[in-house]
């Protein structure tokens, strides 16, 4: 047999003993846990700061504004009103207070889940707000499926074929996406459906949905389409760096190794490495869009939180604008949290604490 | 055993190119060799002379379009892989040949727990899941990790730098190879677990005929672990031979100064560290003759005027014009015998 054989492993190499590792794998009894009890109160404490230096906020800036809640509601009729009366008026909802004062008996009514009144319509602001934000929620959740949706695949494509003529396409999207006013889009479709099919989206009054969810859906697609493919072309761009950034790394090529496909590489192994700033980018877009979109709402005749603060801020309504910026900022914290959380289960390094 | 003479691998004058925004290099610039069973090739050179594009070139895993294969061909047990299709490559990637690479702390993907890392390769190459977390289990114990069941739950943050280098190799083993391809396994560790990783690697040789391509500059681990050296310099094999003869016979210039320069023990009777002077060439660089011209003790004119063909003196080739009885300048050799073993 001429087949060259190793010599034989000396006895001072180890031999047949090889040297078996016992250096531990850290244990999972000592293991630190991932989501610590000082995170969570961490949090906890940053979410009451956050709202409270909110609502101070939203409380001050409103009455900076001129006019008050009583000439918010009665207009130029205010004028006709002698100054005793106008005073009488300001006493009844509590205007003639020290700002201190009114500030602190808000903010104690608000701990009771006491949200105040309309004063232009006398309805409670809870009974507002529980209209409006599902309108927004969906909305918003809406677009952000359609804008993940879109955008992530077709920056995996745009990065598999970078510089290829997908990737054109893909950017030439991102570029229109990122270009177009959200009024414009939306103004076009508007005139596109409307002389197409004659369907006005904007016409009709919003049926919620639990009472008829296909109604419902017809009337929240259009915006969500304006909102989604603005936010589509931002993920899409994420997307395209971030898997073209973590494709240069050594463990594709190790992934490749192995004789994995090649779709297997990229979605298992690229795009979930690449996943943390595409997470990151759409809960920013997230919180955006539970803020309310002033704009679409409007075109589109949607009443949700846009609407809602709007009309408030015209109407001088206090209670409601703060009411509604304070469940904004709530959301907003609560996005921020669901990131971090995401973070964590997407990547085992990260240690919540 | 029917096949000893037939070579797992054999390249043929493989030439591959890297497009840059400067322009084109050709890094790797005629290679041949072959590779049989049960064998440890050494691929040895200073940095950037094309060893990992010669075997990432092997293993067809080069970043595309910018690494191109321009000729030759790299027959894996009979079948051209140059020529083959995309998927008999990839089925025998990961299969046939596995490789372990120079940094473990890279190497793994981080986001994944390492037993479903190892389990992949047995489910690419068409194994049940049932089959997969068998062989995850088997492999991780034969890399020597204590408690594989708990490894393979962890991820790869959770283990050192060696501990990865294991998992790494554990990966290669998933599918029995025929041929195990290590890159410069060990120079990201430390020397305890480098000596570890090389008894390791020796062993799973020994208990499954593998053949290895060892790549190093470290002449010192070469003269353990091969039983053929390549030496290699700017793109080029410039000689090729039994471990034995090449450290005792060198017959290119630059083995020799390589021999020289391993590093002695110290307080013996050995001459002292001698460096070859000068650096290797940019491989963008594109030379008449004989690259190692400019760093040459030995080189006479015609070396620099027309590149030396492959001269195979008994069981060793060296590409150099000029014979070892020929050679004027001081040489090295003959010491390096007792490095060998
Ligand atoms: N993807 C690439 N793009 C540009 N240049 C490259 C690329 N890959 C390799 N090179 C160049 O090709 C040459 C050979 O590189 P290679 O990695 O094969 O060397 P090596 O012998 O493995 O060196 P080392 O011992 O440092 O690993 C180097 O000059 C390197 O700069
Ligand atoms: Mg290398």
């Amino acid at each position: 047999m001429k087949r060259s054989a190793n010599p034989a492993p000396t006895p001072a190499e180890g031999g047949r003993a090889v040297t078996t590792a016992t250096e531990p794998v850290s244990s999972p009894a000592r293991k630190r846990p991932r989501l610590s009890r000082r995170y969570l109160l961490r949090r906890l404490a940053d979410v009451v700061v956050t709202l409270f230096g909110v609502a101070v906020s939203a409380f001050v800036l409103l009455r900076l504004l001129p006019g008050d809640e009583v000439t918010g509601r009665l207009g130029v009729e205010a004028g006709n009103l002698t100054p005793a009366q106008l005073e009488s008026v300001r006493a009844y909802y509590g205007l003639d207070q020290p700002l201190p004062m009114q500030f602190l008996s808000w903010m104690g009514s608000v701990f009771q889940g006491n949200f105040g009144v309309s004063v232009t319509t006398g309805e409670p602001v809870s009974t507002l707000l529980a209209n409006a934000l599902p309108v927004t929620v969906e909305l918003a959740l809406l677009s952000t499926l359609i804008g993940v949706g879109l955008g992530v695949p077709l920056g995996v494509l745009a990065a598999a074929k970078s510089n290829g003529p997908g990737d054109a396409a893909a950017q030439t999207f991102s570029l229109l996406g990122l270009g177009i006013p959200n009024f414009v889009l939306a103004s076009g479709i508007i005139a596109f459906l409307s002389a197409q099919f004659g369907y006005f989206p904007s016409a009709a009054e919003y049926v919620g949905i639990t009472d008829s969810p296909l109604v419902n859906l017809q009337q929240q697609m259009y915006p969500a389409l304006v909102l989604g493919f603005a936010l589509a072309a931002t993920v899409m761009r994420t997307t395209r760096s971030a898997f073209l950034e973590q494709s240069a790394q050594d463990f594709v090529r190790t992934a490749r190794g192995k004789g994995l496909s090649n779709s297997r590489v990229r979605w298992r192994h690229v795009l979930h490495n690449a996943s943390i700033p595409i997470v990151t980018i759409t809960g920013i877009q997230l919180g955006y869009l539970l803020g309310g979109t002033i704009v679409v709402e409007q075109v589109f005749g949607l009443p949700g939180l846009g609407r809602l603060v709007l009309t408030g801020i015209q109407q001088r309504e206090y209670a409601v604008v703060q009411s509604v910026v304070l469940v904004i900022a709530a959301m907003f914290v609560l996005v921020n949290l669901c990131v971090d959380l995401l973070y964590a289960r997407i990547d085992p390094r990260v240690q919540l604490s | 055993m029917s096949q000893v003479n037939e070579p797992v691998l054999s390249v043929r004058d493989l030439r591959t190119v890297i497009h840059t925004a400067t322009g084109d290099a050709e890094v790797v610039k005629g290679v041949s060799f072959d590779v049989a069973r049960g064998e440890t090739l050494a691929l040895v050179g200073e940095s950037g002379c094309g060893k990992s594009t010669t075997v990432l070139s092997v293993m067809d895993l080069h970043p595309r379009p910018t690494v191109e294969i321009t000729g030759g061909q790299v027959v894996f047990e009979g079948v051209d892989l140059v020529k083959a299709t995309e998927q008999q490559r990839r089925s025998v990637r990961g299969a046939g040949m596995a490789m372990v690479y120079q940094d473990p702390m890279t190497s793994l993907n981080p986001l994944m727990r390492v037993g479903d890392q190892i389990g992949e390769v047995v489910l690419a190459h068409g194994g049940s899941a049932e089959e997969a977390r068998r062989r995850v289990g088997e492999v991780l114990e034969q890399v020597g990790i204590a408690d594989p069941g708990r490894a393979a739950r962890a991820y790869p943050h959770e283990f050192s730098g060696g501990m990865r280098q294991r998992v790494v190799i554990a990966m290669a083993l998933a599918m029995r190879p025929r041929l195990l391809i290590a890159d410069e396994p060990t120079t990201a560790l430390d020397v305890t677990i480098q000596q570890q990783i090389i008894a390791l690697v020796r062993q799973l040789q020994a208990d499954n005929g593998m053949a290895v391509i060892w790549i190093t500059h470290d002449l010192g681990v070469v003269a353990r672990v091969a039983d053929r050296i390549a030496i290699m310099y700017s793109g080029h094999i410039v000689e090729e031979g039994p471990s034995r003869r090449v450290f005792s016979r060198p017959e290119h210039p630059y083995t020799d100064g390589l021999i020289a320069s391993i590093p002695r023990p110290t307080g013996s009777e050995r001459p002292p560290l001698r460096l070859i002077p000068g650096s290797p060439p940019d491989p963008s660089h594109v030379f008449a003759g004989c690259p190692f011209v400019p760093r040459c003790p030995q080189a006479v004119d015609l070396c620099s005027e027309q590149l030396p063909p492959i001269t195979e003196r008994g069981s060793s080739s060296a590409r150099c014009w000029v014979p070892p009885e020929k050679w004027t300048a001081p040489r090295s050799g003959g010491v390096s015998q007792q490095v060998a073993q």
